[in-house]
């Protein structure tokens, strides 16, 4: 084994980082035991498990054009949740980075309200706008797009704060006019940083969009439940699955379009003449 | 002035918080010199070549570049003599993820308009321009690579070649092999002295590497606490004068 | 067909004519011309396509300018008749399912960083055994990844009925998705060097582990599961809402209920929860790295 070979100061990190180990094992100990957990829980959990998985296999589809509906409801919600999403927090964010922003105070407020919106899952938010304004697809995109807001800004907002400063001061010497210095200088770099981040959040909102029907909001997430509460669990792993391909599929597109915007030189070039 | 071309009169600069980094520098630059400027960090220095292109705004005194009025050019006036002179960074400042052409290219924008720059549109001809100076400074197998796929040294010369494309009449460079190691930092002098001498272009250089100044300058001007203390050729500065710019 | 020009890069004297076809600044300014073109065309297809996208569904989903601001309006009416002012006597209620709650996603992190952990020494192929071995798990991670929380949580709940314990479970695996893969991504930017010291002294394959992957991978290990433990307190007030237990339980049911101004105090509540985990987790990072 491989010790240490000076004792004394690993000594006080050994006491603490143990220390550290046997109060997270209390912890854990202590949590669980609030838990409804209880034998017969797990005994019987264990009897319905099994019985689930039997009637699950094979995965049964009885609809699926509604299936399908469904699923794309479910992606044009996020792609309109993300679209609104995007587009406010351009605007928004030029007022939360300090340096864009009119006044300082205005940039802690617009922060602050994203940091508000952020903090409320997506999820509360929508069943929010469902008892606000009813069932259907508004009431979802209305949810993502304020909670992507919420974290748009705020990567918008740092990504301008930290542009680079020698790139605007090298070009203002070279006689560009101002909208030159931004054209060439800052958006290049600003705009690769939003694309991947608006593309991240597209991800993000196609997830929350799949599990919006599970709260009354449409899509796929409601047959989901209803094949689960009736039982039918063939059917329900059938439209888990629509739900997987469905991501999955989202996943793989917005990955292809990520590294088509964001091309080395290498790709590019062909050097054949 | 019949081959100067940079006169400045009793340039002083105090910043906000009090600093006076400028205490009234009276120099004149000759057309084709290679000048170095040295002394300490915090002499001055930067400000000094920042006040020239107003970067920085000078607090009092009179710059004249080519007998235009520096201090008092506005808007689209400013742009015109900004666009006349080439400037190089110690952080190279080119636009990391634009290909090398691309970064020289921005040394055209002072001369286009506002609306065709700031959507790149350049003509055949700049384009020529920029690869032929991509050449002069070796780097024409790297034009289409993006810029931060260069090494330190690489990138310099491409902010050399930006500079270059602006025609310029002076270049100036703020510490401009600071970053660099020994090798690269006598490539990229060597670049810059070169295209200098072809095309009568006067250089103004920061360095505080005074083996370099002495090696590349046709003449040396010592900074010490935003005063001129020193101002002659390179075989007059002694161990002496350097010692006590340095102190 | 290659048409090479050799390049004479000793000579920088002077300028070459660009008006001579072959000359370099010529053939390079066609290839320019070229990179631009076929740069705009990907953004084109690119941009084209997303357009295409977002106009596909918005239309689809019979959204318009109106929709934005009827949804506000009714928002902001909501929020000032229904959910203001918050019923704040229904607070002490909601203490125990926000301890539910708490405890939900304590038991969920633990389970998760078990089973991440394992799954993630067996995933890299830094620390991986057998590459095939590595590739299974990769996936298996990717697959839990790749499925919602809740999706997981219902069937879940039909497996172990009602209840925080089925939540702690759902949270558990389902952050495997997650920490998996930060915890393999980690695993696989730590030095070999220190591995192969170690291999090259005799030590076996768990030793190694132990001795040369585990130090390194500390700091990450902390952040990330610091980090999970605020995705676990977010997504635990959501599973409540299919069952599971805690404040999302409480939120649901005071909406079925039309108790609208309960259900803002249960909103309130699971905000406050979430901000100061967030603020906590934070500290506890900045002591430990």
């Amino acid at each position: 084994m491989i010790r240490s070979t000076s004792k004394y100061p690993n000594k006080q990190k050994n006491y603490f980082a143990k220390g550290f180990l046997v109060f997270t094992g209390i912890l854990f100990i202590f949590s669980f035991l609030q838990l409804d957990f209880t034998m017969d829980k797990l005994i019987n959990g264990f009897e319905r498990g099994g019985f689930m998985l039997s009637r699950m296999f094979p995965p049964v589809i009885t609809d699926l054009n509604a299936l399908l509906g469904a699923a794309i409801e479910s992606i044009q919600v996020a792609v309109v949740g993300t679209l609104l999403g995007v587009i406010f927090s351009l605007i928004l964010s030029v007022f939360a980075a300090k340096n864009t922003s009119p006044h300082i105070i205005l940039s802690y407020l617009v922060k602050g309200f994203a940091g508000f919106v952020r903090a409320i899952p997506a999820l509360i938010w929508a069943i929010m706008f469902i008892v606000a304004v009813g069932l259907g697809p508004s009431a979802g995109i209305m949810a993502l797009a304020i909670n992507s807001i919420g974290m748009l800004v705020k990567v918008y907002a740092e990504s301008i704060e930290e542009m680079d400063k020698g790139v605007i001061e090298a070009l203002r010497a070279t006689g560009a006019s101002p909208f030159q210095v931004v054209m060439q200088g800052i958006l290049p770099a600003v705009m690769s940083i939003f694309i991947s981040w608006s593309v991240f959040r597209l991800d993000i909102n196609i997830r929350y969009a799949a599990i919006l029907g599970v709260v009354g909001a449409g899509g796929i997430g409601a047959e989901l439940s209803r094949y689960t509460r009736a039982s039918n669990f063939d059917q329900a792993l059938g439209v888990t699955i629509i739900i997987f391909l469905m991501v999955i599929a989202v996943e793989k597109i917005t990955v292809y379009i990520k590294e088509q915007l964001d091309l080395p030189t290498t790709a590019l070039v062909a050097d054949d003449e | 002035m019949s081959d100067g071309i940079l006169k400045i009169s009793k340039l002083t600069k105090v910043y906000s918080d009090g600093t006076a980094a400028l205490n009234g520098v009276d120099l004149d630059f000759k057309k084709g010199e290679f000048v170095s400027i040295i002394g300490p960090s915090g002499a001055g220095k930067s400000t000094f070549i920042r006040c020239i292109n107003r970067l920085v705004e000078p607090s009092g005194g009179e710059i004249l570049f080519e007998d235009k009025d520096v201090i008092k050019a506005r808007g689209q006036e400013l742009r015109n003599i900004r666009r006349q002179i080439g400037m190089i960074f110690q952080g190279h400042n080119l636009v990391k993820r634009s290909e090398t052409v691309k970064n020289v290219l921005h040394g055209n924008l002072g001369y286009m308009g506002s609306l065709k720059g700031g959507l790149g549109l350049f003509s055949k001809d700049v384009i020529e321009n920029a690869i032929g100076i991509l050449e002069r400074v070796g780097l024409q197998e790297q034009a289409f690579k993006r810029a931060d796929e260069l090494s330190g040294g690489q990138q310099q010369r491409v902010g050399i070649a930006r500079a270059m494309a602006q025609n310029p009449s002076i270049i100036m460079a703020d510490e401009p092999i600071a970053s660099l190691d020994p090798k690269s930092s006598e490539t990229v002098m060597q670049y810059l002295k070169k295209v200098c001498d072809e095309d009568g272009i006067t250089a103004l250089v920061n360095l505080h590497q005074v083996d370099f100044a002495k090696a590349f300058s046709d003449r040396i001007v010592g900074v010490r606490k935003g005063k001129i203390v020193f101002d002659g050729k390179p075989s007059d500065l002694n161990e002496d004068t350097i010692h006590y710019i340095y102190n | 067909m290659k048409n090479t020009l050799s390049l004479n890069t000793g000579t920088i004297e002077g300028k070459l004519n660009p008006n001579n076809e072959f000359s370099l600044s010529h053939k390079l300014y066609r290839k320019y011309k070229r990179n631009q073109k076929s740069k705009i065309y990907h953004l084109s297809t690119i941009w084209g396509f997303t357009i295409f996208v977002s106009l596909w569904s918005w239309f689809g989903t019979n959204f318009n300018m109106a929709s934005i601001f009827v949804s506000l309006g009714g928002m902001m009416e909501f929020i000032m008749i229904d959910l203001l002012p918050p019923n704040f006597a229904a607070a002490p209620r909601m203490m125990k399912p926000m301890l539910d709650t708490i405890y939900m996603s304590i038991v969920g992190v633990f389970i998760s960083i078990f089973l991440s952990v394992i799954f993630a020494i067996l995933a890299s192929k830094t620390t991986t055994p057998n590459p095939l071995v590595a590739k299974f798990f990769k996936n298996l991670i990717s697959l839990i990844r790749s499925l919602p929380s809740i999706i997981l949580g219902i069937f879940l709940v039909a497996t172990f009925g009602l209840g925080t314990f089925t939540g702690a479970l759902a949270l558990g695996i389902s952050g495997v998705g997650m920490l998996g893969k930060a915890y393999v991504e980690s695993l696989e930017e730590i030095d070999r060097g220190q591995i192969e010291a170690l291999q090259s002294v005799g030590a076996s394959w768990f030793q190694i582990i132990g001795q040369g992957v585990l130090p390194q991978f500390k700091p990450s290990f902390i952040a990330w599961s610091l980090y999970q433990v605020d995705l676990n307190i977010r997504d635990s007030a959501i599973l409540g809402m299919i069952g599971a237990g805690g404040l999302g339980l409480t939120l649901m049911g005071h909406v079925r209920l039309f108790q609208y101004q309960r259900a803002s105090t249960a909103i309130i509540l699971i905000f406050i929860l979430i901000i100061v985990v967030e603020y906590i987790t934070a500290k506890i990072r900045e002591r430990l790295i």
